[in-house]
């Protein structure tokens, strides 16, 4: 087929796209049965960053690939000259490409307008009120299921039923807050929008969707581990505040994109078990490494970028995708 | 092998089920394949098979330690390949059996089976089921609930003599 200039360079994207986000899922899909042998008992944080990581990485090398080599090498490197001709591989490949980021954006989009709807409903119907911590008011809801979350994305709101205010003393409530606002600190709602932007290509090996399950998982008992922040007292009212709310029920989730107290009542043992552990033992010392995991991968990233901007390596990936263009 | 016998010789006791229940066909023979209905001597048999992979009828016979004649057993092999559980080749005159499942495939298949023929079935059936299930899962979550509050509660006592001068 032939393919004027413009229309060429978005499928040389969304064909790049496509073939690398298959290769890193597929890396991936193979390292999961390896990265979830790793214990997390001790240093959930850590694992669920590496987890949260690894999940997203195809998206992560996709976008690298398409907005550091293909869209330049080819604006640098081929000449605005007639329309070229495009192979049917590389145009079934685009498809598909396309279709993968159509996917996750409709996904994403789909969860986030009914999250914003859902918080914008329960901001009206529901009662502000202050607590300590928050910067912003809660939303008070009058429903006797024992609901506590964390809504919203870019300012993430606490909700909060008066069913749980009721039965929860003010210890418990108190841990069990902090366990919110734990997650907020570790941005897991908009972890949550990133990893339904990249779908999985390989679904019926359920590879990636295992990954997410066990983020889900050690995610809690992370924002468990902050909640409790090393106080005995603190870690036995928060799994005090837990079985409580079980015995109550667990609600459904207020929206999509939404960190629950207890989402769902399978790792309730676990969770209650390891912060009775927390209560007996001293806490664990800080891992400085932890804190430096972002810095450290701003400039590996940027060092990265500039190997990527080399005159040399951005021609030979034009001439890489050139060949697979044709 | 013993982790493979917990698999399949724990779980329903599909004897006590009849099959109309459970909404399977009463005619055995013409149907594929039916794990629900195995009998004792049938199950005996897949066990071997197994445990041993592709064997002749003699085979079977002598694991069975030579307590069943070998018609018996050529015959409760026919039959299971009827069943479908089984695949057979031939290798001169004699037939040579291996399973078709694997243990855990076929304690899934069971249970499947079991669950879709309640569900299928007529609708007190189903609802009993549901009912059934909904009961055990929730008297499990109250004894794990029961056992994580006195946990909690021995640690919190705990506690508080250590905190106490």
């Amino acid at each position: 087929m032939i393919l004027p200039y413009a229309l060429r360079l978005l499928l040389l994207c969304a064909a790049s796209y496509f073939v690398v986000y298959c290769a890193a899922s597929l890396a991936v899909c193979a390292a999961v049965p390896a990265v979830m042998r790793r214990s997390a008992w001790r240093r959930p944080r850590r694992e669920a960053t590496l987890l949260a990581a690894l999940r997203l990485l195809p998206l992560l090398l996709a976008l690298f690939a398409v907005a550091a080599l293909c869209v330049p090498g080819y604006l640098r490197f081929e000449p605005e000259a007639d329309a070229e001709r495009a192979g049917v591989l590389s145009i079934l490949a685009a498809l598909c490409g396309a279709g993968i980021v159509l996917y996750g954006l409709t996904r994403a989009a789909g969860a986030l307008w009914r999250s914003v709807r859902s918080a914008r409903d329960i901001r009206r119907s529901g009662s502000p009120i202050r607590l300590d911590g928050e910067a912003a008011p809660a939303s008070v809801l009058d429903s006797d299921s024992p609901l506590l979350a964390l809504i919203g994305l870019a300012r993430p709101r606490v909700v909060v039923s008066r069913g749980l205010l009721s039965a929860l003393s003010f210890e418990q409530f108190d841990a069990a807050l902090r366990h919110e606002q734990a997650h907020r600190a570790s941005c897991d709602n908009a972890k949550r929008l990133l990893f339904l932007l990249a779908p999985d290509p390989f679904v019926p090996l359920g590879r990636l969707e295992a990954l997410e399950r066990a983020w889900a998982r050690l995610a809690e008992w992370a924002a468990d581990d902050r909640a409790a922040a090393g106080d005995p007292r603190r870690a036995l009212s928060l799994a005090e505040a837990l079985v409580r709310v079980a015995r109550m029920g667990c609600p459904a989730a207020p929206c999509p994109i939404s960190a629950q107290l207890i989402s769902d009542g399978s790792g309730l043992r676990e969770r209650v078990h390891r912060l009775v552990e927390l209560a007996s033992q001293p806490a664990a010392p800080v891992n400085p490494s932890a804190g430096r995991l972002l810095p450290l991968s701003i400039v590996t990233g940027v060092l990265v970028l500039a190997f990527a901007c080399q005159s040399q390596v951005l021609y030979s990936a034009h001439q890489l995708l050139e060949a697979f263009l044709r | 092998m013993d982790g493979q016998k917990c698999l399949y010789s724990s779980g329903f006791p599909q004897q006590a089920i009849p099959h109309t229940i459970i909404g399977l066909p009463m005619n055995r023979q013409t149907t594929p394949a039916t794990p629900a209905g195995l009998g004792p001597l049938e199950l005996r048999v897949m066990e071997v098979l197994w445990a041993r992979g592709e064997s002749l009828v003699r085979d079977v016979v002598d694991r069975l330690q030579n307590t069943l004649a070998y018609t018996t057993v050529m015959t409760t092999l026919d039959r299971l390949y009827k069943k479908g559980l089984l695949e057979r080749r031939k290798l001169g005159r004699a037939f040579l059996y291996a399973p078709r499942l694997s243990p855990r495939d076929w304690e899934r298949k069971r249970a499947g089976d079991l669950v879709a023929g309640f569900l299928a079935g007529a609708r007190p059936g189903r609802e009993l089921l549901v009912s059934c299930l909904l009961d055990a899962v929730s008297e499990y979550d109250r004894a794990l609930l029961d056992e994580l509050e006195r946990t909690l509660r021995r640690k919190r006592r705990e506690l508080q003599r250590r905190s106490q001068p």
